[in-house]
């Protein structure tokens, strides 16, 4: 992935700012999966992102014509999407609750017999998807956006707006915080078997 | 003591920092001699090395699973069922129908000019029937077979107002029906096609 704004992104959102509708398209194509892996780092639920990026891209429509640099574009481009996606968040929040009421309601009906293997993997991605979820929005944005589709620390540096230091500190700490959190769970899960 | 700063046993902050660049590959030469020197001689290091590896990899997995599971058009195990897959192929059908008899009244009927001949199925009496000719109402080559009516009734369609609106990935269509006591809304999303019946004495 390319950092920084490139000459092609700086002329299509000069031609966005006058109001051109077919260069906003083209940042949308090149930039939309990137804020879609912002929004899941953000969120870290995938269930909620089309809602949310659709609503970044009205943002940045609506408020192209503020953006003064256009080299910092990723920056506010990061930033638009994170608001949004905390904003998504604690609605989805109110939602999940009712979501999971209804799911557990369902358990007892969906008894399709699986594999022993394929439940146990299912059970570990559930486990390490749950511990990802449970650390600090600080360390774990980073570390989705590393792991996702494999950000460097300059990539993930300038989307944040932080000094590759402090995102590479950030992704040690993420990773010690999420060693631990297995190591529990791992703890828990041999508890609750005996 | 809080827990990040609760450094794995035996191992030193320094190379618990080298571990991570190296497996996010931002290892610089020097800092990989000083890592393998340091491995050589503690167990403690290279178990570490081991775990972070393999929490790297379950880390890579349950994410791009979760993100791309769920951000595909059909999540399986949240929308599933042979009716959903028909209803849906059914309003994705609706909705190329709309957009292929449609295009002339993107600007509205003083705009309206066809570039090749397009024919429009129907009967006085309003009942669903084959238009004449071969016509088929799906484009051709778009590979869509349904499995409800193969024809439509598009009378009169391209004399009545056709509403459009649209945003960056979402588009809204309203067509009134003939009578004008209903108006069906077609949502357009990048996915997903939903179509609403308005009910109403327009």
């Amino acid at each position: 992935m390319a950092c920084g704004t490139d000459q092609g992104d700086r002329e299509l959102i000069a031609a966005a700012q006058m109001g051109e509708r077919s260069a906003l398209d083209e940042l949308v194509r090149r930039h939309d999966r990137w804020v879609r892996n912002v929004v899941y780092a953000t969120t870290a639920n995938a269930s909620a992102i089309d809602d949310i990026v659709q609503g970044v891209w009205i943002k940045v429509w609506q408020q192209i014509g503020t953006l003064m640099e256009p080299s910092r574009w990723r920056a506010w481009l990061y930033r638009l999407a994170k608001n949004a996606a905390i904003d998504a968040g604690q609605k989805v929040a109110g939602e999940r609750r009712s979501r999971l009421a209804f799911m557990r309601s369902r358990q007892g009906r969906a008894s399709v017999p699986q594999p022993a293997t394929t439940l146990m993997e299912e059970e570990q991605r559930r486990r390490v998807l749950a511990a990802i979820r449970g650390l600090p929005a600080i360390y774990r944005e980073p570390f989705i956006l590393r792991h996702l589709e494999d950000w460097s620390y300059a990539e993930i540096g300038e989307a944040m707006s932080l000094p590759v230091d402090t995102v590479e500190t950030r992704l040690v700490r993420a990773r010690r915080l999420l060693r631990a959190a297995l190591q529990d769970s791992d703890t828990e899960q041999k508890a609750h078997a005996r | 003591m809080n827990p990040v700063d609760d450094m794995p046993p035996g191992v030193d902050e320094r190379t618990e920092r080298l571990i991570c660049r190296l497996l996010d590959g931002e290892i610089s030469f020097e800092d990989r001699a000083e890592l393998d020197d340091t491995l050589a001689c503690n167990p403690a290091a290279r178990l570490l090395l081991e775990e972070y590896r393999r929490i790297d990899a379950q880390a890579a997995t349950a994410l791009r699973g979760d993100f791309r599971g769920v951000t595909t058009a059909v999540a399986p195990g949240r929308r599933s069922g042979l009716w959903l897959a028909t209803a849906g192929g059914l309003l994705a059908a609706a909705a190329v129908v709309a957009l292929s008899f449609l295009p002339d009244l993107w600007s509205g009927p003083a705009k309206t000019e066809r570039t090749g001949p397009v024919q429009i199925a129907g009967r006085t009496d309003g009942a669903i029937v084959p238009p004449s000719g071969n016509l088929s109402p799906y484009p051709a080559g778009s590979g869509f077979q349904p499995s409800g009516p193969r024809f439509a009734d598009y009378r009169n369609l391209d004399q009545r107002p056709v509403l459009r609106s649209r945003d960056v990935q979402r588009e809204w269509i309203g067509i009134p029906s003939a009578d004008m006591k209903t108006i069906i809304i077609i949502e357009r999303k990048a996915q997903t096609t939903k179509i609403t019946p308005i009910t109403g004495d327009f």
